[in-house]
């Protein structure tokens, strides 16, 4: 009931953008620029940089997330905190601090120059390996301890380990977490512009030309529904490809890890996080060094933080109240719709949302409406994922649940619940750093009067202040950091 | 009695029209009404010649203003658009929204004078490569220079697709460059460190040192010279001339408040409004401003001569030169 509701929401939501457009199409009788040889050429970038950003975010986000359940040091709670940040940070924010490092200017010049297709990847891999990271360890944490017990009493190698205790668990995200960073990649546009120069377009920059130079909607919607068909396509291959399966589940959480775990193993852990480490820290070290020199806590910042904050909240309490149900459901069409808001550009809906109801007035209330609904729609993806590493061990429990007639707020309770708790803190967060990092849903519908905290970074950027922009940054990840830690802190209390 | 309830009902009915002063809804960019930039002092000032709400809409930029206006059509809430540059007023008139200012445009002092009776400039700027004195001891002296040069200094561009400047650098070599604007471009591609998305990220990189040049305006230096105390950043003169950009305001046909939009356009002209243009907009004011302008802006590279495409040119051929760049630069 509740999947059906929000399934529906999200699916009206996004047609009432499409829509518009296709009656536009219609009436112009399809008279749009034809998609030519230059589009298929845009394809194969647009693909090519998006599967390598998402193999090298996702294969090596799972070894990660694996080496940093079973490694206990010092220090590991505050990494996964930090890793957290760089989903909060503007596009353009990332690329200055990766050229702080390895640009022509940077403490490190001529490693690789950030001005290529190595440059995009190393900024999407900053962007999403943390991502993929904090996700994967999530639902590690779901992994029964008697499969963990059992694999150790048998002897089993750390391979076997892998294949019969943690793949279960790890396939039940693999394909949404895969499908997100592909399709973040695939839209990626102030990263592949600023560092791919003008050679690199992707489809979103071709859509971005359509709707903004030739304001010419048909034929933005016309190559939005090719990436869509595209993007639908690759997500059902990616989900038959990993055919769930239903492992065993328990009601216990241990984190105790019970096989001994080999010296290789171990090397090999240590290396994998020590890289994690080695991509993620020094960006976020250039941005908190120079944020440090000028961070400013003026009226207009703080405005700007409440607002922010706001709107990220109400974006976030939605996106949770349709993810939930989401989560839940095991079939395909959950999972895509869930995606809706990646797959449909942004710009497409807000076009189509506008001529649908613009002439309901412009009232402030009426454009955060749309500004929270947007944001909603893009971060559900993650809220969804986030949650469904701990619905993999609710699935068994359905049928104890219907044993013991439990139903409602009672079942809500007693049995999801207390297992969801930590993965609906961190999909609450998600949702909320990614929202309050959002510059697309603010840029598209807003109208100057909503300042936020990365619209003010803008400005200030836009009027020469490029330092005040980098106080303006830094505030932005101490906020999301503390959030993360408070998301953290509510996610282990006791249920 | 009756007398007495007439006047009191005249005089409710006076009082409600005395409360709800006219308001006049201007869509302009984000940086004309955000904190830094001339909104607020425009607004206030405004306000105190007219009895009436002065409210901007801001909206990313020109052609998002544009843009905006076309999703709109005659529904439109505007009354005024500020912000639109010559570059897209053939556009713009074409949509039909626009009414005539009836504003005398002598007042207007923009380089090769001004004739529009549609659109009304309120400043301008001229284009310029700014580099830096530290890094670049040899600065072009040309376009060809930089086209030609060393391929070493970099200098980094703004994508005409998505930016103003960018289109106003793609312009500046079409216009010198004409049907050899495409071999042009790919002697220069081996200099362009990189294209980007918008001038904010451009000239982040610039300043961050990762190129010695980036396409900015003439007007950079002065911002420098006069918040930073530096003379470090400076425009390059360019022999061939300087491509110049004209920001204009026009007033909406249908508005409601037609005779208040045609007053603050008037408004726009004065020194009120003029005065704030070059230190918080850093553009050159499209007419007489009441104060001098900050000594800095002397030390100003001033164009030998003024290069721009009719508003009818750049409408009809924008599309095939972008194709032609791209080309060039993909090439």
């Amino acid at each position: 009931m509740g999947k059906r509701l929000a399934e529906f929401a999200i699916l009206g939501a996004i047609l009432c953008g499409v829509a518009p457009l296709f009656w536009l199409l219609i009436k112009q009788g399809f008279n749009t620029q034809p998609i030519d040889s230059s589009v298929l050429a845009v394809l194969a970038f647009t693909l090519k940089q998006a599967a390598l950003s998402t193999l090298l975010s996702v294969a090596p986000g799972l070894f990660i997330a694996r080496a940093l359940t079973r490694q206990e040091f010092a220090g590991r709670k505050l990494l996964l905190t930090l890793f957290a940040l760089p989903m909060a940070v503007p596009a353009i924010v990332a690329v200055l601090g990766t050229t702080a490092l390895i640009g022509n200017a940077g403490l490190i010049p001529g490693l690789i120059s950030p001005y290529s297709l190595a440059g995009i990847l190393f900024v999407h891999v900053f962007f999403n390996l943390p991502m993929a990271t904090r996700l994967f360890y999530q639902a590690l944490q779901a992994a029964p301890p008697e499969g963990y017990k059992l694999a150790a009493q048998l002897g089993f190698s750390d391979i076997a380990t892998l294949r019969h205790v943690e793949w279960p668990v790890l396939k039940a995200v693999l394909p949404q977490i895969g499908a997100i960073i592909f399709l973040l990649c695939a839209a990626s546009f102030v990263v592949v512009l600023t560092l791919g120069g003008a050679s690199s377009t992707t489809l979103e920059v071709a859509i971005y030309q359509s709707l903004r130079m030739d304001f010419d909607p048909p034929r933005a919607l016309t190559l939005s529904l090719l990436q869509v068909a595209l993007c639908a396509a690759l997500i059902g291959l990616a989900q038959a490809a990993f055919k769930q399966d239903t492992g065993f589940t328990s009601l216990r959480r241990s984190q105790h890890r019970l096989a001994p775990i080999s010296g290789i193993a171990r090397l090999g852990d240590v290396v994998l996080i020590a890289l994690a480490t080695a991509i993620v820290l020094p960006v976020l070290g250039v941005i908190f060094w120079r944020g440090a020199f000028s961070l400013h806590l003026t009226v207009s910042t703080l405005q700007a933080l409440a607002t922010s904050l706001a709107l990220g909240f109400a974006s976030a309490i939605l996106a949770m109240l349709l993810a939930w149900p989401l989560a839940k459901a095991r079939d395909g069409s959950a999972r895509l719709i869930s995606l809706g808001g990646l797959i449909v550009p942004p710009a497409v809906i807000a076009t189509g949302w506008f001529l649908l109801l613009h002439k309901l007035g412009d009232s402030l209330a009426l454009t955060c409406a749309f500004i929270i609904a947007l944001n909603c729609l893009m971060c559900l993806p993650y809220a969804v994922a986030s949650l469904r590493g701990g619905q993999a061990q609710l699935v068994p429990l359905t049928r104890l649940q219907r044993q013991l007639g439990l139903t409602g707020f009672g079942s809500f309770h007693i049995i999801e619940w207390p297992l969801m708790r930590a993965c609906a803190a961190q999909a609450f967060l998600m949702a909320l750093v990614l929202s309050l990092g959002d510059l697309t849903a603010i840029t598209l519908l807003g109208s100057g009067g909503i300042v936020t905290l990365p619209t003010l970074l803008h400005a200030e950027m836009g009027h020469y202040r490029g330092a005040d922009a980098e106080g303006t940054a830094l505030l932005l990840l101490l906020v999301c950091g503390a959030l993360t830690f408070a998301a953290q802190k509510l996610g282990e209390g006791d249920a | 009695m009756k007398k007495i309830l007439i006047t009191l009902l005249a005089t409710a009915a006076f009082a409600a029209t005395a409360a709800a002063k006219d308001a006049l809804t201007v869509y302009t960019y984000d940086s004309f009404a955000g904190d830094y930039g001339p909104g607020k002092a425009v607004k206030t000032a405004f306000e105190k010649t007219c009895d009436c709400d002065l409210n901007f809409v801001a909206l990313g930029d020109g052609v998002a203003m544009l843009n905006r206006l076309k999703l709109e059509g005659k529904d439109t809430k505007a009354d005024v658009v500020l912000g639109l540059d010559t570059n897209l007023t053939a556009e713009a008139k074409a949509t039909g929204l626009f009414g005539k200012h009836g504003v005398d445009v002598a007042r207007a002092t923009v380089p090769g004078g001004w004739k529009d009776d549609t659109f009304l400039p309120y400043d301008y700027g001229y284009f310029a490569v700014v580099y830096n004195t530290e890094t670049l001891k040899n600065p072009p002296k040309s376009l060809d220079e930089l086209v030609n040069g060393d391929a070493s200094q970099k200098i980094v561009l703004e994508d005409p697709r998505a930016s103003t400047p960018g289109l106003g650098f793609m312009l500046w070599m079409k216009q010198v460059y004409g049907d050899k604007a495409a071999d042009a471009w790919k002697k220069l591609k081996p200099r362009i460190l990189t294209t980007a998305a918008s001038w904010d990220d451009a000239y982040a990189l610039f300043t961050k040192g990762e190129a010695p040049m980036v396409f900015s305006y003439v007007t950079s230096p002065a911002y420098h010279m006069i918040e930073e105390k530096t003379e470090k950043y400076q425009a390059a003169n360019f022999a061939e001339g300087h491509y110049l950009q004209i920001e204009v305001a026009g007033l909406i046909e249908g508005s409601a408040h037609k005779a208040l939009a045609q007053k603050f356009l008037d408004f726009m002209l004065s020194p009120e409004f003029q005065n704030e243009i070059p230190t918080t907009n850093w553009m050159m004011p499209a007419a007489r401003t009441s104060t001098p302008l900050p000594p800095e802006f002397d030390k100003l590279v001033k164009p030998a001569k003024t290069l721009l495409y009719s508003p009818e040119d750049v409408a009809a051929h924008r599309r095939d030169w972008v194709d032609e760049w791209q080309k060039a630069v993909n090439g």
